[in-house]
């Protein structure tokens, strides 16, 4: 399946882009995207224990299996305002 | 309730407080609190020179349609909500959010008011940059991580 992560903050600065799109097997969680991410940037490694993820513009648990078409949003601590 | 009638938008344009508050007055209500967000000199003792914000627009207005749902559940007479929010560089003084609400009486218009902007702050997908004087920079993390609207 085929999940489009759109990147923020110091995600977007860690990957030089705003948005990739990854082949992903069934099933894949919210989390092991995370997890993924972070191997490949080890920089992201701050935010591993309180990003949040939102899957279409909603926020969802970590352990969220994504579907075919999702767009996946990591969200680094949030600081509007 | 006039929920079709509230303003969300978050854009690069400058905002306009006297827009905010024409937006989200009408005759139906006693009081329009209006909070505007600014950008500060200082923060932790460290000069700022500029900051940048950056938002995903469509989740941060889903968010901001949850917060408006989520006043009228405590405040049921709110009248109209108004959640604007810049993005990109912005000056020392400039403003970063307007929020405004109206409500027939001004003790709910004001805790109408600081509940959403309590809550944009904990939950609406928008970072920000600190540009300090000395040429460094670095995302905020400060006051975003466990606050919780109540």
């Amino acid at each position: 399946m085929k999940v489009s992560i759109k990147l923020f903050a110091s995600y977007r600065e860690a990957y030089g882009r705003d948005e990739v799109i990854l082949e992903l097997p069934q099933g894949t969680t919210c989390a092991q995207v995370q997890a993924h991410l972070a191997r490949e940037s080890p920089q992201l490694d701050r935010w591993s224990k309180i990003v949040r993820f939102g899957v279409n513009c909603q926020f969802v648990p970590p352990q969220t299996a994504l579907v075919d078409g999702d767009e996946l949003v990591l969200i680094p601590p949030v600081s509007g305002g | 309730m006039s929920s079709e009638q509230d303003y969300f938008a978050v854009g690069p344009d400058p905002l306009d407080l006297l827009f905010a508050y024409t937006l989200a007055t009408d005759l139906s209500q006693g009081a329009v609190v209006c909070m505007v967000g600014t950008v500060r000199r200082q923060t932790a003792g460290r000069s700022v020179s500029h900051l940048e914000y950056e938002a995903y627009t469509p989740m941060a207005l889903e968010v901001f349609k949850q917060i408006a749902t989520a006043i009228r559940e405590r405040w049921p007479a709110t009248g109209k909500i108004v959640i604007h929010h810049r993005t990109g560089k912005l000056a020392l003084g400039e403003a970063s959010v307007l929020v405004a609400v109206g409500h027939p009486h001004r003790a709910a218009a004001f805790d109408g008011c600081e509940y959403a902007i309590d809550a944009l702050k904990s939950d609406a997908p928008i970072w920000k940059k600190e540009h300090w004087a000395d040429g460094e920079s670095d995302w905020v993390v400060a006051g975003s991580v466990g606050a919780k609207p109540e």
